[in-house]
């Protein structure tokens, strides 16, 4: 004990606890006062929790990014697919155009396979600069999710370099209707985001049995 | 050196007016070494010729400048890394919000700071060369200039190499003379623990003290660079050097006090000049000097 103790006095040890406590007191002071507030999002039954500090909610215009909308026309009406859409909002972060959470309800699709029909929607939003790298079913408040991770390029606006952005996308049918909820953000950030929002999603609607997310 | 400081500086900007450069260069690695390098090794050679009654051996202040830029600085960039958290949460959007403030003295000014002291408190402050009080203040600033260089080398490669020459020229000069300041004032502490009769405890307080005054400097700078400089949406590269020069060129002037005031009192002051061209002389180490 003896021995520990001059070890730690002749090299000063004191000196690194003092700063690594400031360190690790500063990371947590941080992290504590730089914590986004959180506001609930609530329509049509589908309620998730999300950042309250980012822009008001918008309605896409036209293809996701500029680039896919150089294949299916930038700038013309929402996709065809989302004529059934009862509603479609983005939520933009004010620190990077690529971290969004898109919301999209709309009528089930009459398409029987959910993840084509997902599949079909991201090639028309996307274009040919899109990948999808893997799906699979996710389990959230007693519900299943089809998550589908995919990448694809993003240009946040026309004369904007192109980037490389990834998006997981949550879908589930219920009572009807199709819910998706993609969470969009650079490919080493996003987890962050789905970390955050993911566990938050709640349905209220009645499931009926028929209606399952992977069909 | 100071010249030459300045000349490095004119010489970028007169490229930059023959060359009627009115949008940022892209640099490559070679070249941002060279931008990083230059001021460096001015600024070291200025530190080192500070030290007039026994300069310390080169080879030494060079192994000093290698742990700042190859050590100290890739451990202060995982620990801020790690600290920092997730981008999402990262900034309230104010430029002067209290977490900026918390970021910069706690995280990023206890990062540098410490790793800094690291390298140097378990390395050369133990060797025999480290025999006078002054001899913190010209191993932790040759740190500064090495970490400096590091944070000027890994800025200009993660912008793209795109600068405007004038302005990145004296931005390099003005983040080494400030990070040498810092480690100036850390190794001010460092000396005065090591020759002081204080005990551990005295020892302990008085490194902390200096570590704790180095990262509040460090982490002021970092605010500075951030926030003051930037004015509302336009990028005004001008307005951030001659901030952080006027916070850097404070430091630096209390760097200055201190170094004078330990060559005041330095052990070797009334000893033979080792620069002299009889240094080697035979009588050299016969007797003791004057104060014998």
């Amino acid at each position: 004990m003896r021995d520990r103790l001059r070890f730690s006095q002749q090299h000063d040890l004191g000196v690194l606890i003092v700063a690594l406590a400031l360190l690790a007191g500063g990371t947590l002071v941080h992290r504590f006062l730089a914590a986004p507030d959180v506001v609930e999002f609530s329509q049509e039954g589908l309620q998730f929790e999300r950042p309250g500090g980012w822009l008001p909610g918008q309605v896409p215009k036209g293809a996701m990014s500029p680039l896919a909308g150089n294949q299916a026309g930038f700038g013309a009406p929402a996709q065809a697919a989302n004529s059934s859409a009862h509603l479609h909002t983005i939520f933009v972060s004010p620190q990077d155009a690529r971290r969004r959470i898109e919301v999209r309800i709309a009528d089930r699709p009459a398409y029987s396979n959910l993840r084509g029909a997902l599949a079909v929607q991201r090639l028309g939003d996307y274009g040919e600069f899109y990948w999808a790298r893997h799906s699979g079913n996710a389990a959230i408040e007693g519900r299943d999710w089809l998550r589908t991770e995919f990448r694809y390029a993003f240009k946040a606006s026309k004369g904007g370099s192109p980037q490389i952005a990834e998006a997981i996308e949550y879908a589930i049918v219920s009572a009807g209707r199709l819910y998706v909820v993609t969470l969009h953000d650079a490919p080493d950030a996003v987890g962050t985001l789905d970390t955050m929002i993911a566990k938050t999603l709640q349905l209220s609607t009645q499931q009926n049995s028929s209606e399952e997310a992977t069909r | 050196m100071l010249a030459g400081l300045l000349v490095f500086v004119g010489v970028a900007h007169g490229v930059q007016h023959l060359l009627g450069l009115s949008t940022p260069v892209a640099l490559g690695p070679v070249s941002a070494l060279l931008f990083a390098g230059l001021p460096a090794f001015l600024w070291l050679g200025y530190f080192h010729s500070q030290d007039r009654h026994e300069p310390e051996p080169k080879h030494y202040v060079l192994a000093a400048f290698v742990l700042g830029a190859f050590v100290a600085g890739p451990i202060s960039g995982f620990l801020i890394e790690l600290a920092s958290g997730p981008s999402v949460a990262r900034f309230q959007l104010h430029s002067l919000a209290l977490d900026r403030w918390i970021y910069a003295l706690a995280i990023v000014g206890i990062a540098q700071e410490g790793s800094k002291y690291l390298v140097i408190r378990y390395t050369l402050y133990l060797s025999d060369e480290f025999d006078e009080p002054l001899d913190g203040i010209i191993y932790m600033s040759a740190t500064g200039i090495g970490f400096a260089s590091y944070l000027t080398y890994h800025h200009l490669i993660a912008d793209g190499g795109a600068i405007y020459l004038s302005a990145g020229a004296a931005q390099a000069v003005v983040t080494t003379l400030a990070h040498a300041s810092f480690a100036g004032i850390l190794g001010y502490a460092l000396g005065h623990a090591k020759f002081a009769d204080a005990g551990h405890l005295g020892r302990a307080t008085r490194l902390a003290t200096g570590l704790i005054l180095a990262a509040v400097l460090s982490g002021c700078f970092r605010v500075i660079m951030d926030a003051l400089s930037v004015d509302g949406l336009a990028n005004s590269p001008w307005r951030r050097v001659v901030f952080t020069f006027g916070f850097a060129a404070a430091v630096f002037l209390l760097t200055s006090v201190l170094m004078r005031r330990l060559l005041s009192i330095s052990p070797h002051k009334n000893s033979p000049d080792k620069n002299s061209p009889n240094k080697n002389s035979p009588d050299k180490n016969s007797e003791a000097p004057s104060n014998a």
